[in-house]
């Protein structure tokens, strides 16, 4: 593989961190996988500057992907355009495996791998540790497992072109996000009881406010997402209220 | 110098990188050392994180926006004397901050597509996509800037004349945003699978936390 | 059970369908309509990626899907049924196929003859004049890309 080759190969990936740099609701991401694969279509089509623009105007169109997985379509695709593929199966490819690298990093990153740390995290504050502990603790894993998830991503994408679909088979990412799923549970569960240990402290408001947050609790299990928003708002305004009252 | 910061940790949440600097958590802790009490911040910080541990932000929905508003919740806690009611008050300040944090990201996601669409247009002209996509990042830090500067700037007028007058006191307080984190953490149960499904790991995990924080 | 979710989404099996919409309606198999789909194994290979591991996943055309709407709507699995354009839903709707279900419009991007209604929700004249032709099929269409999000029924998105 020549030198001009790797390095823009390498720079296509370094691009990848910057894949959101223009999310829009026109084409999402398009814009942005554009952009990250530039280095490498400059490199394909140097001299050729029809057939350069002719590519941008092809991958600007819309794209969303996980940002960490998104190396996985990136590098299908500079494997794809670099054998000359037809760019129409190219943007059939690009269309199908869209919604599940959003679906397979919202379920193992988003809904697991971060809230799994940053409960970790949480806990070793609970418990006491310094601050900068408590964060240095959390980027630290976190970020062993993004940045890994990053490059593996774009290997295997760079390696299987449009037949990645059989390494991410391999790499079983749902049986992996179960795993992570019920790490969460167990976490959280952890978590929960050192914060109930802690609220003895409350002495005789003790009872009345686990009785509260048992509900609160239930009442978050039972309607989902739906409640988030509004019992942040309505914390934050009885906060904000009270306050008032202690004025009056 | 902390609305940088703010533009920084608004960057990092979607345009840059994804490191998680912009998460409650961190946010807190820097900007608190920032302003002179790390503790503080990691107060602020981790209680604003139980709140926003729940959200997924899948595909493009509205999100809140945590990085610009821990930053407003750290630094005014911190400013205005860290005493519980200036705490409770620059926290719930955070939380709504962040709710309008979601709101402008959703703005700025509609001026890059006027970006992109006017520089780079239809002519998929490399050079041009690039300053599109560099004007939306330089764009989504001012934002950032801004939002932290407006939130400083309403935090440090209305928090120290709330504050005065808090009737609780810090463990009070902490009862108070709790009950509320219970809701967010009762959603994040349910997204890990909820009950039935994991509940025998979050019980062995309940039964671990008890035990742990009673020996410790 | 029943058909828990019938939603208008171009990027088909994604997050918001997954993730958003799926931990709160734990269905038990998706399926997408859509006739290209349905004859194309390598594209069903890369959408099936995305489904979580407890549910499964079919692609099925209009006409067999319309067949088997009766059976799927009194099945013990729940199932989301997606499409990425209004046609095919318009298409299953017929002949009061669905009537009393509601459509979720989930994402409908830019393009050159297309409206911004939402952020997330661009529609063409063509499009417009289908989902009303929904709604006279017994139907109730709506827009809302996640469960925690504003819900706008399709009179107040036409307006």
């Amino acid at each position: 593989m020549s030198l001009l080759v790797t390095s823009a190969r390498l720079r296509t990936f370094l691009r990848t961190f910057l894949i959101q740099g223009s999310w829009n609701y026109r084409s999402l991401i398009g814009g942005g996988l554009a952009y990250t694969l530039l280095p490498m279509l400059r490199a394909k089509f140097r001299g050729e500057p029809e057939q350069l623009h002719s590519a941008v105007r092809r991958h600007v169109q819309a794209f969303n992907a996980h940002p960490y997985l998104s190396g996985i379509a990136t590098g299908a695709v500079v494997r794809l355009e670099e054998e000359g593929a037809d760019p129409e199966m190219i943007g059939r490819f690009k269309d199908a495996i869209r919604g599940s690298l959003g679906s397979l990093g919202d379920g193992l990153i988003w809904a697991g791998f971060r809230p799994l740390v940053l409960l970790l995290a949480l806990m070793v504050g609970w418990l006491g540790a310094p601050p900068y502990v408590v964060i240095g603790l959390f980027l630290i894993l976190y970020n062993i497992g993004h940045l890994w998830l990053r490059v593996w991503s774009f290997l295997i994408g760079l390696q299987g072109g449009h037949r990645v679909v059989e390494r991410l088979r391999e790499a079983d990412l749902p049986g992996l996000t179960r795993k992570t799923l019920a790490a969460g549970s167990l976490a959280l569960g952890a978590l929960v009881g050192v914060v109930v240990m802690d609220g003895r402290s409350l002495g005789a408001g003790f009872w009345p406010w686990l009785l509260v947050s048992a509900v609160g609790f239930a009442l978050g299990h039972r309607v989902g997402y739906a409640a988030w928003r509004p019992t942040a708002v309505l914390t934050a305004l009885a906060v904000l209220a009270l306050s008032i009252l202690g004025l009056a | 110098m902390v609305s940088v910061l703010g533009g920084v940790l608004a960057l990092d949440a979607t345009a840059v990188g994804q490191f998680m600097v912009s998460r409650p958590l961190v946010a807190g802790v820097i900007a608190g050392s920032l302003a002179g009490d790390a503790a503080t911040g990691l107060l602020v910080g981790s209680t604003l994180e139980l709140y926003h541990l729940a959200g997924v932000p899948a595909g493009g929905g509205r999100f809140p926006d945590t990085g610009p508003a821990t930053v407003v919740a750290a630094t005014v806690a911190v400013w205005t004397g860290a005493t519980p009611g200036a705490i409770a008050i620059a926290w719930s300040l955070g939380l709504l901050w962040s709710q309008v944090g979601g709101w402008t990201v959703n703005l700025q996601r509609r001026l890059n597509g006027l970006i992109l669409g006017r520089v780079a247009g239809e002519a998929g002209s490399p050079a041009a996509l690039e300053v599109a996509h560099a004007l939306a990042i330089l764009s989504d830090f001012a934002r950032g800037v801004l939002l932290t500067a407006v939130g400083l700037l309403i935090g440090i007028t209305v928090v120290p004349g709330l504050a005065s007058s808090w009737p609780l006191d810090l463990a009070w307080t902490a009862v108070l945003i709790l009950a509320g984190a219970s809701v967010s953490l009762g959603i994040l149960y349910k997204g890990f699978g909820g009950w039935p499904e994991q509940r025998a790991l979050f019980v062995a995990g309940l039964v671990a936390g008890l035990v742990g924080a009673y020996l410790l | 059970m029943t058909v828990v979710l019938f939603r208008i989404d171009e990027r088909l099996i994604h997050g918001q369908v997954v993730i958003g919409w799926g931990t709160q309606l734990r269905p038990g198999r998706y399926i997408v309509v859509d006739d290209d789909l349905a004859g194309s194994e390598w594209e069903q290979e890369l959408y099936r990626l995305g489904l979580p591991e407890d549910a499964e996943g079919e692609f099925l055309s209009v006409t067999e899907c319309r067949e088997r709407l009766p059976a799927l709507r009194d099945d013990d699995v729940s199932t989301v049924i997606l499409t990425r354009r209004v046609e095919p839903m318009l298409g299953l709707a017929r002949d009061r196929r669905m009537e009393g279900e509601t459509v979720n419009l989930g994402g409908l991007h830019h393009s050159t003859d297309r409206v911004e209604r939402l952020p997330y929700l661009h529609l063409n004249t063509g499009e417009a004049s289908q989902l009303r032709e929904i709604v006279s099929e017994g139907v109730t269409v709506t827009a809302q890309d996640l469960p925690g999000s504003r819900r706008v029924d399709l009179e107040t998105l036409l307006l």
